[in-house]
């Protein structure tokens, strides 16, 4: 199927009113996400998980779909109002977006950020309408050979795109293997550091670890800090200037361009692209000293950045049924629970999941530009709730949540045990977020290298003698070699 | 409301102590209790303003879950003895 009679079927999937509905709901949950300090979009699609049960597999990720690339559009207002990230992806959003703030031009920022979302986001849009379909059919050829090095590959990139230390990300992946190991052995049926719980023979369940580590662990952090006050001038001129967007213009577009390849890389988060983006900017600017000082540049391209990952990090769901970060393991699970299986035959197989979602995000886009620029003042007033209305109704929301999922009380328990766990490794600088991925990847990875193992008879060797698998499994000890390899450079450099 | 370590210590033996008494006190009157606990003694929050937003939240997201959703919430001993009984006779 060609991309534009793709894109129309899409649409009359996500222009009907029940979906239009879902999608306006996930972007305004998302923009509440955002907005709102210590709750991500992780946390929030966890959340809303149990909800989707009740929608079709379509609506179900349409509707996730929105709070993430939602989550990315109100991250920047609490950035560019208090000083403090609304979500991650918009940490470098705070260095230059308060002080503009402070300079009065809170809303040039705002409505930069906005529209460099939405540029953004819909050119990743039609990035990911090209790039799917010719990716996936490319995968067709892949067996559980090449998926195994593919995934190696991932674990790898994982630790070293970590934003903070690359061996602390290494011991959570490790950590996150051997949680994801947890269960009945998936070939001889053998139970697995079970330790005698019944409750552990299937395995620790996603959601409650993602509702722990991302929700619970979060509250709890913030439950020890003060809370924050706010101080909101008068928002004024939301739309910026032409000085304004001359100055934008190509950090829209550098932003654009970052995003939207980290996004498709394992481990490649929003997070780490918006930082990328802002050192890129302030190297390639020519008056890097403005940076910090309430430099447009220095919004423009980090907001950008984050939305174009939130889009492209669906790619490699899309079309290898393989997730590049916490959120897209949680869509992941979305679609198992409805019996779709993400892998290279979702856009033949299932068309109205694909092309709809796709469709829905141009819809998305435009109803977030209108939920941000106009409607800003909302949000503003949001953030003057009391926090413990805040948490009350977040901690309710996941005790009810790990609960439904399976009807067992010791889902919660799981829960509460990754919430202290994700607690702690906040605050020793452990970042949750490559142990959620090693623990989605970990099985995945078993059950491909047991797979082909079967099929060559226990021979090592297929995954070096096949070309593709081979290109993977050299990226991966290239990328495992790469800080020796600057650290050796460095050296004879200084010789 | 003040952040210290026993603010984080007590919301997390109230959550311990929501996934103990799930089974037994049912949903509705566990979750008023806990967000009564969090809103009066966490939050800090007047009596009345405690009591009544427990009550609404505890029955609203009873509706919520378990009769819009479908979602098999416990109904606890307390009730389930009732109906019991009353099946009884």
């Amino acid at each position: 199927m060609d991309p534009l009679s793709g894109l129309l079927q899409g649409f009359s999937t996500a222009l009907t009113l029940n979906n239009l509905f879902n999608c306006f709901l996930g972007c305004f949950l998302g923009t509440l996400t955002g907005v709102l300090p210590g709750f991500g979009p992780g946390a929030a699609v966890a959340l809303l998980l149990p909800m989707t049960l009740y929608l079709s597999p379509a609506s179900a990720i349409i509707m996730l779909a929105g709070i993430y690339y939602g989550a990315m559009y109100g991250g920047s207002t609490t950035s560019i109002l208090v000083n403090i990230p609304g979500e991650a992806a918009s940490v470098v959003t705070c260095f230059d977006g308060y002080k503009m703030a402070l300079q009065g031009r809170a809303g040039p920022a705002l409505g930069i950020a906005a529209f460099g979302s939405f540029i953004a986001g819909t050119i990743s849009i039609i990035g990911l309408m090209f790039v799917a379909p010719p990716l996936a059919r490319f995968a067709l050829e892949f067996t559980s050979t090449e998926y195994v090095s593919i995934i190696f590959f991932g674990l790898t990139l994982l630790c070293f795109l970590g934003s903070g230390s690359k061996i602390k990300a290494f011991m959570m992946a490790a950590v996150g293997i051997l949680v994801g190991v947890v269960g009945t052995d998936p070939v001889v049926s053998k139970d697995r550091f079970t330790f005698g719980f019944d409750f552990l023979m299937d395995g620790v369940g996603l959601i409650p670890v993602v509702m722990g580590l991302f929700g619970i662990s979060e509250v709890l952090l913030n439950l020890e800090k003060q809370e924050f006050s706010l101080f909101v001038g008068k928002i004024k001129n939301l739309f910026p200037n032409l000085e304004d967007w001359k100055a934008s213009k190509w950090p829209i577009i550098r932003g654009t361009v970052i995003g939207f390849f980290y996004g498709i890389l394992p481990g490649g988060n929003a997070i780490i692209s918006s930082i990328i983006s802002y050192g890129v900017e302030k190297r390639v600017s020519k008056h890097p000293e403005r940076f910090g000082q309430g430099a447009i540049e220095g919004v423009a391209g980090p907001e950008s950045a984050n939305n174009a990952t939130a889009t492209s990090a669906f790619i490699p769901l899309l079309t290898l049924g393989i997730p590049t970060n916490a959120v897209m393991a949680i869509v992941l699970a979305a679609l198992m629970i409805h019996e779709v299986v993400p892998g290279p035959l979702l856009i033949t197989k299932n068309p109205d999941i694909f092309w709809g979602v796709i469709a829905s995000m141009y819809v998305g886009n435009v109803i977030l530009l209108a939920l941000n620029l106009p409607l800003i003042g909302i949000w503003v007033r949001l953030l003057k709730i009391p926090y413990v209305y805040l948490f009350s109704s977040i901690l309710l929301f996941c005790l009810i949540g790990a609960y439904t999922i399976g009807n067992l009380v010791s889902d919660i328990g799981v829960m509460i045990f990754f919430g202290i766990l994700g607690f702690l490794m906040k605050k020793f600088d452990y970042e949750p977020a490559p142990l959620v991925l090693a623990y989605i990847l970990g099985p995945l990875f078993e059950d491909n290298l047991r797979r082909s193992l079967n099929i060559s008879g226990g021979n090592f060797t297929v995954f070096f003698t096949r070309p593709i698998s081979l290109v993977f499994i050299l990226f991966g000890f290239l990328v495992l070699l790469l800080p020796f390899i600057s650290r050796i450079s460095k050296n004879l450099l200084k010789r | 409301m003040k952040g210290s370590w026993r603010t984080v210590l007590s919301v997390l033996a109230s959550l311990f102590l929501y996934m103990a008494f799930f089974k037994q006190l049912g949903f509705i009157l566990l979750t008023f209790l806990f967000i009564f606990f969090l809103l009066r003694f966490i939050g800090k929050k007047g009596w009345v303003i405690s009591i009544s937003l427990a009550l609404v939240i505890s029955f609203f997201s009873y509706g919520l879950f378990s009769l819009l959703l479908g979602t098999p919430l416990p109904k606890g001993q307390l009730y389930g003895s009732a109906f019991r009984a009353s099946a009884r006779v």
